[in-house]
């Protein structure tokens, strides 16, 4: 299980809640990683990140760095890039999170000793497109939000000795950077006062149909479009998620549970780690059927 | 200044009917939805309609798991020497480094690469060297209208540095700005849906039956929504015009 931190005083607490990694950005000259470059989200600087990793270490907790942004034409910000990865390579860091596909290929060597992580900012959405990154010498593969268990599964026989990191409640239905909904609406991601992910697309939209070839009467249709169009289920007890936890958790290579949480409250952090420690001890222990686990899941949850 | 080539984007054998004598390629498959991935004799008309009238083709692909991916490298097979392949996929780029390495010189990164700003750079020529890329692919540059717009703003050197490295290829009217594999428009006219249509890739192809108009209270942008992707209207200005060297015209919306 992974998560996602944004300030010191949260490692100690979460490692204690039993989470096994942490992942953090950290603010810099230009923007490095997928979310807004401040101190709602990423640590503030190396000597943070420098404790952070001490922190995490001394609960024998690994602790990765988000360098997961795509770098434009401004040779700049893959400078820094190089130079925050070269920092937190001397810093002991387990690993780098990275979503430039040039920048991964100029730190191959420099690699070794650490875990390389390809975000869902490089889509991966075949067992080919693990393989290519695999020769990159990257280990661990963060599926996209979108990816089916039935995919999932199907990538996991065709990859041996990789490491798949699974979103546990997807949220966003949209493929991974290739939304642009802020720049064309207009309206921030995020929620100003608590920095709570908060996107644009949510907001309703009025809508009508425009093509003619109707068989259903419009209102039907476009029920069903404002019902699914924006967001996945994002509770952890709808009746999707845990069967994707049921499924996911019986891969044969590593699966490592993922909260996209950075910049969210710590009380939100611990419900989360909680209820999903809750049911990966109940599947190890007791191997349940999957009636077993739901009956299980509705009677502990509900109480 | 160059002198953009005028082409034309045909999703479907159907749409090959908007075709006229000023588009010297057309570009034909499908970018957004697996769904819709032409079939090989879909694939054998549109070359033939190609050929006859001595026309550049190009074949668009788009992000596929491992059961789409067979599906699309069949219809590689059918790919002459010269026809161009625009990849959106990086399990496709490393299938075609693999096994189809004649067409190495002639792909080119599709929309879903290039938006993302990677590969627009100069230092990613000597990456995709590697794997032995070669000619147009390292020249080349797919985009869609907002993110040249987009680009041409981070560039910040006005005349579009961009522009002066790359061929770019300029898709117009429409731009996309999100897709999802998991389509809100699948089996929105049918009573009875499949358990885990919410969850898996399955449809009756009803993007091709209804096009959705949104628009949000406060904002003057028509946003149109077909089949798993988000679009938007939006013109050439002069400089585009000026600067590409492709201008890819959509006569429909590319879904």
């Amino acid at each position: 299980m992974a998560i996602g931190v944004d300030n010191l005083l949260e490692i100690e607490p979460l490692a204690r809640a039993g989470v096994d990694e942490f992942f953090c950005g950290i603010i810099s000259r230009k923007k490095l990683n997928g979310r807004p470059n401040n101190s709602k989200f990423n640590l503030n600087n190396l000597s943070e990140l420098k404790r952070a990793i001490e922190i995490s270490h001394f609960f024998r907790k690994e602790i990765f760095l988000a360098l997961n942004f795509s770098f434009s034409s401004d040779e700049l910000m893959l400078k820094e890039a190089l130079s925050l990865f070269s920092d937190a390579i001397r810093l002991n860091v387990d690993g780098i999170i990275f979503a430039d596909i040039v920048f991964l290929s100029k730190t191959k060597e420099k690699r070794e000793k650490i875990k390389t992580a390809i975000s869902t900012l490089l889509p991966k959405l075949n067992s080919e497109a693990i393989n290519f990154f695999k020769k990159l010498k990257a280990d661990r593969f963060v599926l996209e939000r979108q990816t089916s268990v039935k995919e999932i599964q199907n990538i996991d026989k065709k990859i041996k000795n990789v490491e798949l990191e699974i979103f546990a409640f997807p949220v966003c239905r949209y493929v991974n950077a290739f939304c642009r909904y802020r720049e064309v609406v207009g309206f921030p991601h995020f929620l100003p006062k608590d920095g709570r992910p908060h996107p644009p697309c949510v907001i309703p939209l009025k809508m009508e149909i425009i093509s003619k070839q109707e068989r259903q009467a419009p209102e039907q249709v476009l029920s069903h479009i404002k019902n699914t169009l924006f967001l996945l289920d994002s509770s952890i007890f709808s009746e999707t998620n845990l069967s994707r936890l049921f499924y996911l958790s019986k891969l044969r290579n590593k699966v490592v549970f993922k909260f996209d949480s950075r910049g969210q409250s710590l009380k939100l952090k611990f419900l989360q780690v909680g209820a999903l420690k809750d049911i990966i001890n109940f599947l190890s222990r007791n191997n349940p059927s999957y009636k077993e686990y739901i009956r299980w899941t509705k009677k502990h949850f509900t109480r | 200044m160059r002198s953009a080539k005028q082409t034309i984007y045909i999703k479907n054998i159907g749409d090959l009917e908007f075709w006229t004598k000023k588009f010297k390629r057309i570009y034909f498959g499908n970018e957004f939805c697996p769904n819709l991935i032409p079939t090989p004799s879909e694939l054998k008309i549109a070359m033939d309609f190609a050929t006859k009238r001595n026309l550049g083709f190009s074949l668009l692909t788009c992000q596929v798991n491992d059961v789409f991916l067979e599906k699309t490298i069949r219809n590689l097979s059918l790919l002459r020497k010269g026809d161009e392949l625009i990849i959106n996929d990086w399990g496709l780029l490393s299938v075609v480094s693999k096994r189809f390495k004649n067409l190495l010189p002639y792909c080119v990164f599709g929309k879903f690469i290039t938006n993302n700003i990677n590969l627009i750079r100069k230092d990613s020529r000597g990456f995709l060297k590697q794997y032995g890329f070669s000619g147009e692919t390292l020249k080349r540059v797919e985009l869609d209208i907002n993110t040249a717009i987009e680009r041409r703003l981070l560039d910040r050197s006005g005349a579009g540095k961009m522009f002066r490295n790359f061929k770019v290829s300029l898709y117009y009217p429409y731009s996309c700005f999100a897709a999802t594999r998991l389509c809100p428009t699948a089996y929105c006219d049918s009573l009875i849906k499949p358990k885990n249509y919410r969850s898996e890739f399955w449809c009756n192809r009803e993007c091709q039956r209804y096009t959705f108009l949104a628009k949000h209270p406060t904002q003057k942008t028509r946003l149109i929504l077909k089949g798993n992707a988000w679009f938007l209207e939006a013109s050439l200005t002069p400089f585009f015009k000026k600067n590409s060297d492709r201008l890819v015209f959509m006569p429909t919306i590319p879904v």
